[in-house]
């Protein structure tokens, strides 16, 4: 029988069906509702801080030259522990391979859905701050290796370099991100509230 | 991991431990799917570049008169260090200008559905109907973003590096297309994007928890299990 023939009682009954249902659902991921809401307002706020097309000359790029050059240094400093001969000029790393420290290279991405991720968690903000500073610390030390790692693929397998750099790491980065986030929900679910 | 729901921890396991362990399985399951897909990688590359090309040159639209853009893809020079490279030919026939540009279609394209692929079929889901509700839903919406995001790249490279303009919205507009640009098409989001879009997708399909009381006919069904 088409729709249209069906005797109106059914019809609304049928539509009371599917509202109760579309509310039941949105009742029932009311929580997940709001996490996401959250978590995308502030992944959208903070990539937009990250990727807004800055005036060359501005104070917000001048700022991100810093960033990179301090990240430049901190890479090159615990390189310079293997290899003493490495210098850094700027934003690049020079020894027998050399490294320029530009925007994505720091992984910000993944640093950005981390942090938004963990701040729209439904926690104690005393839980929620400290683990996620630990927490994006571990990732910064993690991108620290990451491009020490690269260093050395580019010295001794230059093949590969193209595949770890695009495919690999990000995907080690982004599943460390993830590992990190259950594992920090959960130490902040588990850890009991003084009273 | 969504299996843990109403899971009872009577057999001395913690949820904790039992979440670890869900969790744990998974990440092995995705692992191993996630690997099955990329071990073809170093074969499939040209044949895939051609179907890419194929299906984008039936997509792209056909110029109408000699004031259009024309467009045409095609696989890059074959080439062992870039099996994966297809080129997109743009001709401004009105101004005589043309830009080829290349387009790495492993990243862009394959990487982001072999990880909904890898994380959706390794989803503990034993319900066949919310796999499929996961699986087809995901993975057409996969394809439609990545489609999305070559058009993105395509755009913003042309309109940041060549003569040749593909829309004309405005600075404001091509502002905010070059911030999208820059956010989606870093390395990790080409894991992120479909990682987040299964997770939803997973949180959508969820049945609803039971209330606590023992359904009759579960019951009835576990009493005449032999």
């Amino acid at each position: 029988m088409s729709p249209a023939g069906r005797p109106l009682r059914d019809r609304r009954a049928s539509a009371s069906r599917v509202h109760e249902r579309v509310i039941g659902a949105a009742r029932r991921n009311r929580a997940s509702l709001r996490f996401g809401i959250v978590f995308a307002s502030l992944a959208s706020v903070l990539f937009v801080t990250y990727c807004f097309p800055y005036s060359k000359s501005g104070a917000a790029e001048t700022f991100f030259q810093w960033y990179l050059r301090g990240y430049a240094w901190l890479a090159g400093s615990l390189l310079s522990v293997l290899e003493p001969s490495i210098k850094v000029a700027g934003n690049q790393i020079n020894g027998r391979f050399s490294i320029e420290i530009v925007k994505n290279c720091d992984a910000m991405e993944v640093n950005i859905l981390f942090v938004s991720a963990m701040l729209a968690f439904p926690a104690a903000w005393s839980r929620r701050l400290p683990a996620t500073l630990a927490g994006l610390s571990i990732l910064i030390a993690a991108n620290l290796l990451r491009i020490c790692a690269l260093y050395y693929i580019g010295i001794y397998a230059r093949g590969a370099f193209q595949f770890a750099h695009i495919d690999l790491f990000p995907l080690l980065l982004v599943v460390t991100a993830v590992l990190e986030f259950i594992l920090w929900t959960n130490w902040m679910d588990k850890r009991p509230t003084r009273a | 991991m969504d299996q843990l729901d109403g899971q009872e921890t009577d057999k001395g396991l913690s949820l904790g431990t039992l979440a670890a362990r869900a969790i744990g399985k998974f990440l092995l399951s995705f692992a191993l799917v996630f690997g099955l897909f990329c071990i073809p990688m170093t074969v499939i590359g040209p044949g895939y570049v051609r179907a890419f090309c194929v299906l984008g040159n039936a997509i792209l639209p056909e110029p109408e008169s000699a004031q259009q853009l024309a467009f045409r893809l095609d696989p890059a020079r074959p080439s062992q260090a870039r099996p994966w490279q297809a080129q997109l030919d743009v001709e401004d026939r009105q101004a005589g200008t043309r830009v080829v540009m290349p387009l790495e279609t492993m990243s862009l394209t394959y990487i982001p559905l072999i990880t909904f692929l890898a994380l959706a079929l390794a989803t503990p889901i034993t319900d066949r109907r919310r796999e499929l509700l996961i699986l087809v839903p995901g993975f057409l919406l996969t394809s439609t973003i990545t489609l999305l995001l070559v058009t993105l790249s395509v755009t913003s490279i042309l309109n940041d590096l060549s003569p040749i303009r593909l829309f004309n919205f405005g600075p404001r507009v091509m502002g905010v297309l070059g911030v999208l640009f820059r956010a989606l098409m870093s390395p990790g989001m080409t894991y992120a994007v479909p990682g987040l879009l299964w997770w939803f997708l997973v949180r959508v399909t969820r049945p609803p928890r039971s209330t606590g009381r023992p359904d009759p006919r579960a019951r009835s069904a576990t009493r005449s299990r032999p």
